[in-house]
């Protein structure tokens, strides 16, 4: 009981809004306002059944996670490592931080319409989005982290009898790594917001963005919302994972 | 050591999703077929010029004055306009822009209603009346009367429309098109959820043609404003725009206009209905991005009175959006654009260039506005021709 | 048998503001198996002599000289920090394993094994192989990281105030454990502390800093018999000795 009771005050606020939404939906009687639950249910529960003669709900929801996956992977393999050298290297830091902080607070959406012409539309100009909404929490979380190693864990390294590479192997990457993990856990966040966002931008035919766009185009506000709750739970089961490896593989963390 | 599974597992993921992927789209068997076939990729008008000219499609369909622009511009070639669309000139007379009014804003204020069609239709007449007059209204709404740079030269909005007019029939009286094909294409969705009453609102038109004519408005029940959502991107809307900014002929000729709130600017967001002098109410000018969109702000009750596409405002009211048609306001305006290069002069050169690039194995890419009269009109053609429609990096699933 | 013989050792440092004379002339003499406790004022320098043998700071001038009495090379010392420096990611056991792994020891897998458990039992530590750091307490963690230096195997274990953030019960097991270790072991230890009692009760010998800019002030031998007890008044009379020296500076 002591378990499930978090969970069910978890559940109480959902469970209030729909009730709430759902008086008021009668009430209003507009669908393009609010649409009912008995219309928003029968889209998430037959996830399988093609929308608007595309994609179904499944699909557009497996095309979204895969791209979002390559994005934020690619800007991993180029974040990380990048990150790492301008923790290590102030020389190399000096270089790369002004021009980082100069784009940092561009809003990746921005960059479409330049990304549609480097990177042509479809998959190459989405990537480009959720490369540069998921670069930058990584890149800057692992600076973060550099700086978060204590020297003394250097010096005993070296003491011990380390190498630079040694050390940089044993030391720098594992002392690192809970914030470089905590910038992925924000990163991905962040890119599952621009692709879904970016796909509501024209050239693309298939992603829960593109189902939104196309929804609101024809006034279905149910798809709408079903294809939000899908947005949602996505990012939540995703958040989950995350925490969950934060608690099992850095549990030192803050405890030393 | 066990930090260095991290990467191991990350690869993991990511295998296994690759893996998923293609073993489901593995399993595809349906989409092998001997017709030939072009695919279809939405864009918006703005950035389909940039596209045909980055040979990110190779031909785009869209309205005026996108096809000036790129005409003008050096982008490309105009190649078919809506009377060379098949099947035998049926788009030459179809409504392309519509007016639309919320069912229950034409029951509560149905003077009013009238009125803004009146006013509507008294713009259509002013555009055949003096259309260098309209040309330069036009000119300054769309693009606020600068030079336009495009891929290189410079345009002069004036001579832009100047090539543009020419291929829009300004209209009250055309008839509305069936997106039969644009419904077929999202055939598995239950498009019956609602039957409309009636697709258009007659009696709006009919006392706009008498208000019109004459007869003195009955100004008994006012709203404090009406908001209009249109387009800001097209000269389709000109009838609209040559209202607000002719309003002096209007009002002196009908004793009812439009007139702006500002002078000074060639694009107004706010004017005034007046009668005999007095202001009625207050009119907001809402510029939307998507026919689509106003059409679902209109069933949002966030707008009142609409002047968009005829095919997003069908497709909507038969999906059960509770809006009216009132009158058309045009009629073509669309343009398919190549790129100079390309093989083709005209609609049948561009059908054998469509056929052979099929059989080649790469298809023509096509740029067209989504769920618009003009990606219908295309649905519809290419059915008449024979040519199969996919769409742009849709990946394909089979089984699923 | 001589294992450490600094001579004239001398270390300026320089920040943003100042530059200071940290050591002026350090010069002394370590044998080998001896426990020698290094004290001094607050400040005299007494953690960068620790640090300059370690090889962690180089000194500006002076020598010092190994056993064979070429250059003193820094591998073969190992270090105790006050605070255990473990590392929070590894286990007890991959801490004491982390120094053997480097490529420098060219340790096979199996030997390494062998000689974490015999570390292990070494500092009664076995129970915990599998743990992390965090879950152990102060006098643990602290007998973890003397266990990771003496894996290497140093002539000569440096420990820079080691027991002083330890409550006073785990302290003095420590301090036995040193002892002990030394016995069983024959290690060289060199221990910086503040705590006059501690290097009285260690000490074979207690070598007393000088202050800013610090020299060698006086070298005491402590010959009593182990185990010392500290309420004997030889032992009060040492205390006191070496703390009038440290504080008078």
């Amino acid at each position: 009981m002591k378990r499930v009771l978090p969970i069910l005050k978890g559940f109480a606020i959902p469970v209030f809004i729909i009730v709430i939404w759902q008086s008021l939906s009668m009430y209003i009687q507009n669908s393009f306002i609010l649409p009912g639950w008995e219309t928003i249910i029968p889209v998430l529960i037959h996830p399988a059944e093609p929308l608007f003669g595309g994609a179904s709900l499944f699909q557009n929801s497996l095309i979204s996670l895969q791209r979002v996956l390559y994005g934020f992977l690619l800007a991993v393999f180029i974040a990380v490592p990048l990150g790492l050298l301008c923790g290590w290297s102030k020389s190399a830091e000096d270089y790369v931080n002004p021009i980082i902080q100069i784009l940092r607070p561009v809003p990746p959406i921005a960059w479409m319409p330049l990304a549609i012409a480097w990177f042509k539309i479809g998959f190459g100009s989405l990537l480009f989005i959720i490369f540069i909404g998921s670069f930058f929490p990584v890149f800057i979380s692992t600076i973060e982290g550099m700086r978060s190693i204590r020297i003394r864990w250097l010096e005993v390294a070296q003491t011990l009898g380390a190498t630079t590479l040694e050390k940089f192997k044993t030391v720098v990457i594992p002392g690192a790594l809970p914030s470089i993990w905590t910038g992925l856990r924000l990163a991905f966040g962040v890119a599952w917001m621009c692709l879904v966002a970016a796909e509501m931008l024209p050239g693309t035919s298939a992603g829960l963005g593109y189902l939104i766009m196309f929804a609101y185009n024809l006034g279905q506000i149910q798809v709408i919302v079903a294809g939000m709750i899908v947005i949602g739970v996505i990012g939540i089961v995703s958040d989950s994972i995350f925490r969950i490896g934060q608690t099992r593989l850095f549990g030192w963390q803050g405890k030393e | 050591m066990r930090i260095w599974y991290l990467p191991l597992i990350c690869f993991l993921i990511l295998f296994s999703l690759v893996l998923g992927y293609v073993f489901l789209s593995g399993v595809d068997v349906s989409s092998i077929s001997t017709e030939p076939e072009v695919q279809f990729v939405y864009a918006t008008s703005g950035i389909m010029p940039q596209l045909l000219n980055t040979s990110q499609v190779d031909a785009f369909f869209v309205w005026e004055s996108v096809v000036s622009t790129a005409d003008l511009g050096g982008i490309g070639k105009v190649i078919a306009r809506d009377a060379d669309i098949p099947p035998d000139r049926k788009w030459e007379n179809t409504a392309c822009n519509v007016l639309v009014m919320r069912n229950s804003f034409i029951t509560e204020y149905p003077e009013i209603a009238s009125l803004l069609s009146a006013i509507t239709i008294a713009g259509i007449q002013r555009i055949h009346e003096d259309p260098d007059e309209a040309m330069n209204i036009t000119a300054g709404w769309v693009y606020g009367s600068h030079p336009i740079r495009s891929a290189g030269l410079t345009l002069n909005p004036i001579e832009l429309e100047k090539n543009a007019f020419p291929h829009i029939n300004f209209t009250d009286k055309a008839r509305l098109p069936d997106p039969g094909y644009l419904q077929q294409s999202l055939y598995d969705y239950e498009m019956t959820l609602k039957s409309p009453s009636s697709r258009e609102n007659v009696t709006v038109y009919t006392r706009a043609l008498e208000l019109l004519t004459g007869s003195e408005p009955e100004l008994s029940h006012i709203p404090p404003y009406v908001r209009i959502g249109y387009l800001p991107s097209a000269d389709l809307y000109a009838p609209l725009y040559v209202s607000i900014m002719g309003y002096e002929k209007i009002c002196d000729r009908y004793g009812f206009c439009l007139v702006p709130d500002s002078h000074m600017s060639g694009r107004p967001t706010e004017c005034q209905l007046r009668v005999q002098n007095s202001t009625i109410t207050r009119i907001r000018l809402l510029p939307g991005q998507v026919g689509g969109g106003v059409m679902t702000g209109l069933g949002q009750n966030a707008i009142d009175v609409a002047y968009i596409g005829s095919v997003p405002s069908l497709m909507q009211i038969s999906m059960g959006n509770p809006a009216a048609i009132i009158h058309s306001i045009n009629a073509g305006g669309s343009g398919l654009v190549v790129d100079d290069s390309a093989p083709c002069t005209d609609w049948d050169s561009f059908i054998v260039w469509v056929k052979s690039r099929s059989s080649s194995g790469r298809p023509l890419i096509i740029a067209v506005p989504q769920s618009s009269i003009q990606e219908e009109m295309m649905r519809e053609a290419f059915e008449y021709e024979g040519v199969q429609i996919s769409l742009y990096g849709l990946p394909t699933f089979g089984a699923l | 048998m001589q294992v450490l013989v600094l001579k004239g050792i001398s270390k300026r440092f320089c920040d943003d503001q100042a530059e200071f004379q940290a050591l002026s002339d350090i010069s002394c003499v370590i044998h080998k198996g001896e426990i020698v406790c290094l004290m001094g004022p607050s400040g005299c320098g007494k953690s960068t002599v620790l640090r300059i043998l370690s090889g962690l700071e180089s000194s500006d001038s002076g020598t010092i000289c190994g056993s064979d009495g070429d250059v003193f090379d820094p591998v073969h010392t190992a270090m105790v920090f006050q605070e255990h420096g473990l590392f929070p990611w590894l286990s007890v056991y991959d801490n004491i394993a982390y120094g053997l792994r480097m490529k420098v020891r060219k340790i096979p897998q199996k030997q390494i094994a062998q000689k974490v458990h015999d570390l292990l039992s070494l500092v009664h530590m076995e129970e915990f192989a599998n743990v992390l750091p965090h879950q152990l307490s102060g006098g643990m963690k602290q007998r973890v990281a003397v266990a990771r230096a003496l894996a290497i195997e140093p002539e000569i274990l440096l420990m820079d105030e080691p027991f002083s953030a330890l409550d006073p019960f785990s302290r003095h097991e420590l301090q036995d454990e040193v002892i002990r270790i030394r016995d069983t072991l024959g290690t060289t230890f060199f221990i910086v502390t503040h705590n006059p009692e501690e290097a009285v009760y260690l000490g074979d010998r207690i070598i007393i800093l000088s202050k800013r800019p610090s020299s060698v002030r006086k070298e005491i031998e402590v010959s009593s018999p182990r185990p010392r007890d500290l309420a004997e008044p030889e032992m009060i009379h040492l205390v006191r000795e070496v703390t009038g020296y440290v504080s008078s500076g």
